[in-house]
């Protein structure tokens, strides 16, 4: 299935308002439900732990601690942590998932079984400790879940509203503790998280029975000792930092959003701590609070989040995060007090599931897939506790003076470090996924030869060690590239080699010297082929060729070549007998000549139409002439012998040779098509401003568009021109994905299915050859590297590649085009504009009436048979 | 006319042609050569050489791994629309099955010969055909995850 297929044929059918709304593809919607039922289960349980840790931390131990207990948790994070580094690769999602919640679930009962059962106050920072663990790896690996089940694409429309479920769990969990906080007891709570924690992994157990594994995992290597392998993996992450700007940026980000968000925790705490008298009342506040900003975030997320990231892309969506918390420290700056507090803690609370969450799991979708779990892993061992500790110390220091204004300053400079890295982030977004794209799609560096300077030492070094080089087609492409660059220097060196070359070797050059030293080719052939038993090659001969200059050596070759058996080289013997031979020779060689080209054998054809090329015009077409059944030539099936026919096609009359020119445009096979392009469209400005009206009129196929677009591309000067090309086959390729859904809508039955089906299948090859033709004349209006990478990502068939490539799109220089070709790819069916429906009949006549013969062949054919009725 | 569209859109179901264009089916679609078999014959059997590869227009065939080509016991049965012995038109290898007829049955045969000249010609074939080889690999990898 074509790349545009999978992000456009989906069953529109099933699509109801509010999966519409929700920008929910048929099919999906079991799938999201589940994941909404486990992030539910997650966030109402993490509410319930969040509310009762900073109550039950605040009240019974002491907010002053606070900051010593970063410094621990830094420390027991990062043990934690290794340990989830060393699974994270190696095991599925779920699988992971299934180890970790019952160990939490046996955490909770024995820190409940404490707290009830015994005066230990070590329960409480214990409880403190085991919360932010877990939350930390919870949320972490629910977003590695996520990644393995769903792609970038799907990410953008879906996580919110899966995030969203989440929120509704923290709402629910929040109102709970909200109303029965007085009632159960706070610590009691533990229990209710435990229970919540249960049902999150049956659920998931029963799903993956039925679903099977997470379908984007990929296993890492399996290993004796994972710890030592965990560590390895880390480093290779950190390793991994140092060349990937973006995740150098974005650990660099987490860093100071750590800082400046535990500082921001621990300021409104010891707000919320003098205001609250008790851990019941702080709890209960904690509920509510977490409602309120559980409830704006659900909204955000349903409504705004991915239409955010949408219309504002993911770049400008990274930074609100950054923004908010910088409000949040401004607000606490004007005035340190409850309204204000709980005005920081509703930004914090509510803009970083809704923004910051979904916006960092795209942003580790740029990265390499094999790469992601690593530098996850490095963020939650390295970064996440560094920033942690130094918070700790910190805040510390900061105790001393015990001035609200010391920690404010503190959190606000991190939250504009912050803003600054993310900043950085979106600028080495497109670079990473534009590298991992090539990677994946395994498209090469394309060394820039044009540029490449013959004066550099190091580069006439290497093109002198490349002409040495013992393997002669590695030696062929140097001198090639050579010739072309710095002719005056290659040629002693090339010439000195074709000595002992290979005589192909010699044939391949031949063009490319006779341009830079037609003299000293010549001197070059005479010598080393001689006239002997062994035939002269036939290109050799047609370079030695010329009239007039009295050769006895060249009249042997030719003679040979005469009696040889190879069409290639009588050809090459017509040639010469046809430039120097007398007339009475000439006239057998004629009739020679068209004895091969009236041949049933495709390479007698092939050779004698190749005679033509060689000769002068006036000759050429005396012999086009001789030939009757040339015209009827071009209908062989052999695409060789219509290419050399439609080489020859200037040596027909006017009329006739543009006939020719304009059917081949539609030729099955491509080389044709480009020759007819060459002929019609190369000759003058005229026509080249002709081959861009017939693109953009589409007044023929789009694979004649594309081998038009490809032979007069180079010569265009106009980027508005190549604009407006971009434009209108984006138009078109719209304008045929409306028309194939509105056909994929009628429901046809017996024979009219098959046809309709065949007419569809070939409006979405359109659709597809059209988007690659706006790619191909994006290519040089852009950077021609970004956007064949862009187009190889596209053709992939990899649906992750896919995502990345049109999530690539959005940022290329020319925004404007770049998001209309992303809007097109990424819009979901039912969010095309809506067309009236037309009868099936109208749509058929409408596809029969295209410039593209085998769409109309193939709707002609699907109308033939239609009933009167539909 | 309509023979080649009904010919076209049967080559793009099978899986060895999905990645190819309809455009381009239409060359492979004139290679297509009719051959009917009656209830009773064996198509090929087991070891013989994979020369062509069989579209089945209509009828019913049973495919058989049996050491003895006689035995009727099928691994699989084949109807409209399926195809029998595609793989051994890329590879040289042997046939692995027999193939007996249970009901009278229309096919569209085409020789590796042929779809191996069509290939030379027109190298578009050839990437289509590896797309599709290469999503059949990519879907057998996602299964073997699974």
């Amino acid at each position: 299935m074509s790349c545009t297929e999978k992000a456009a044929t989906q069953d529109l059918s099933g699509v109801n308002p509010l999966d519409r709304l929700l920008m929910i593809s048929a099919g999906e919607r079991p799938r999201l439900m589940y994941f909404v039922l486990v992030f539910f289960l997650l966030g109402a349980g993490m509410a319930i732990g969040r509310g009762t840790t900073d109550a039950l931390f605040y009240k019974r131990y002491g907010i002053e601690y606070l900051p010593v207990m970063y410094l621990v948790l830094s420390l027991s994070l990062m043990l934690t942590s290794i340990v989830y580094a060393a699974f994270s690769d190696m095991l599925s999602a779920e699988r992971f998932f299934r180890l970790i919640i019952p160990i939490l679930i046996v955490l909770l009962i024995g820190n409940w079984a404490l707290m009830s059962f015994t005066t230990l106050r070590l329960a409480f920072p214990v409880y403190f400790l085991v919360y932010e663990i877990a939350s930390e790896v919870l949320l972490v690996h629910s977003m590695l879940y996520l990644a393995q089940n769903l792609d970038t694409r799907q990410i953008k429309r879906l996580s919110p509203l899966i995030l969203a479920g989440m929120q509704v769990g923290v709402i629910c969990g929040g109102l709970f503790l909200a109303t029965s906080s007085q009632t159960i007891g706070v610590q009691n709570m533990l229990l209710v998280w435990g229970g919540l924690l249960f049902a999150a992994i049956a659920s998931m157990s029963r799903y993956h029975r039925r679903s099977g594994t997470s379908p984007l995992y990929r296993p890492g290597k399996r290993t004796r000792y994972p710890v030592k392998h965990a560590i390895a993996q880390i480093y290779q992450g950190a390793r991994f930092a140092r060349q990937s700007k973006l995740l150098r940026n974005l650990s660099i980000a987490l860093f100071f959003m750590v800082i400046t968000f535990y500082v921001l925790c621990y300021s409104v705490g010891r707000i919320y701590t003098e205001t609250f008298a008790d851990e019941a009342a702080l709890s209960a506040f904690f509920g509510a609070l977490t409602v309120t900003c559980g409830s704006l975030a659900l909204l955000l997320q349903i409504f705004v989040t991915n239409r955010v990231i949408r219309s504002l892309g993911t770049k400008k969506a990274n930074l609100i995060f950054p923004l908010a918390i910088g409000a949040a420290y401004t607000a606490l700056l004007l005035s340190f007090t409850i309204v204000f507090a709980v005005f920081a803690s509703i930004l914090k609370d509510t803009f970083m599931p809704a923004f910051r969450n979904p916006v960092r799991n795209l942003f580790f979708n740029a990265l390499p897939g094999y790469m992601q779990g690593r530098s996850r892993a490095m963020a939650l061992v390295l970064v996440l506790p560094l920033a942690l500790s130094t918070t700790g110390v910190l805040l510390l220091i900061a105790q001393r003076t015990d001035e609200p204004l010391t920690f404010l300053i503190i959190g606000a400079a991190s939250a504009l470090c912050y803003l600054y890295f993310s900043i950085r982030s979106n600028r080495s977004y497109l670079a990473s996924m534009l590298a991992t794209l090539r990677e994946k799609v395994f498209l090469p560096d394309r060394a820039d030869l044009e540029n490449l300077n013959p004066e550099d030492a190091t580069v006439s070094d290497e093109l002198a060690k490349g002409l040495r080089h013992p393997d002669d087609e590695v030696f062929v492409a140097y001198a090639k590239t050579m010739l072309r660059i710095a002719p005056e220097q290659a040629i002693p060196p090339v010439f000195e080699r074709l000595k002992t070359a290979s005589v192909r070797s010699v044939e391949q050059l031949i063009p490319a010297l006779s341009k830079a030293d037609p003299d000293g080719l010549r001197k070059l052939l005479e010598e080393r082929f001689q006239p002997g038993d062994v035939p002269c090659p036939p290109a050799v001969l047609n370079a030695l060729i010329e009239p007039g200059a009295e050769s006895p050596a060249l009249d042997r070759h030719i003679e040979n070549a005469m009696r040889s058996d190879d069409p290639r080289q009588r050809a090459a013997g017509i040639h010469g007998v046809l430039l120097r031979g007398s007339s009475p020779d000439q006239a057998d060689a004629w009739k020679i000549w068209q004895t091969m080209a009236s041949s049933t054998s495709d390479a007698e054809i092939i050779a004698a139409l190749d005679v033509l090329k060689h000769l002068p015009t006036a000759m050429a077409r005396n012999g086009i002439r001789e030939l009757p059944g040339f015209h009827a030539l071009y209908g062989h099936d052999n695409p060789q012998v219509r290419l050399s026919v439609v080489k020859n096609l200037s040596l027909l009359r006017s009329e006739a040779r543009h006939t020719m020119a304009e059917a081949a445009l539609e030729d099955d096979h491509p080389d044709v098509r480009a020759a007819a392009a060459q002929f019609r469209f190369l000759s003058g400005d005229d026509t080249r401003r002709e081959a861009f009206e017939w693109i953009m009129q589409s007044r023929i196929s789009p694979r004649a568009q594309e081998s038009i677009l490809r032979c007069v591309i180079d010569r265009c000067d106009s980027p508005s021109l190549l604009e407006s090309i971009v434009r209108t086959r984006i138009d078109d390729a719209r304008q045929l994905l409306l028309v194939q859904r509105q056909l994929h809508d009628q429901h046809a039955t017996g024979a009219h299915r098959a046809a309709l089906e065949l007419v569809g299948l070939i409006l979405q090859e359109r659709h597809d050859q059209l988007i690659q033709l706006a790619l191909l004349a994006l290519e040089h209006l852009e950077n021609p590297v970004t956007v064949a990478t862009i187009r190889a990502g596209l053709l992939s068939g990899d649906r992750a590649h896919i995502a990345n490539a049109c999530e690539a799109l959005r940022y290329i220089n020319n925004r404007p085009l770049g998001a209309l070709l992303g809007d097109l790819l990424e819009t979901p069916e039912h969010e095309m504009a809506a067309v009236p429906a037309d009868t099936l009949r109208s749509i058929l006549t409408w596809c029969s009436k295209r410039a593209d013969p085998w769409l109309r062949s193939a709707s002609l054919h699907a109308l033939k048979d239609l009933p009167a009725h539909v | 006319m309509s023979e080649l569209f009904e010919r076209v859109l049967l080559l793009k179901q099978l899986p060895l042609f999905s990645g190819v264009d309809t455009e381009d089916l239409r060359i492979v679609a004139h290679a297509l050569q009719e051959e009917i078999f009656f209830k009773g014959e064996r198509i090929f059997d087991m070891h013989d050489n994979g020369d062509r590869m069989f579209i089945l227009t209509s009828g019913k065939v049973g495919v058989s791994i049996h050491p003895d080509p006689a035995r009727q016991e099928f691994i699989v049965e084949r109807g409209t629309g399926e195809c029998i012995g595609e793989m051994g038109i890329l590879d040289d290898q042997p046939r692995s099955a027999t193939v007996h007829v249970l009901e009278d049955t229309h096919t569209l045969t085409l020789e590796k010969t042929r779809l191996q000249e069509l290939i030379i010609r027109y190298p578009a074939l050839a990437l289509g055909i590896l797309r599709s080889m290469s999503e059949k690999l990519r879907d057998a990898s996602a299964r073997i995850n699974r």
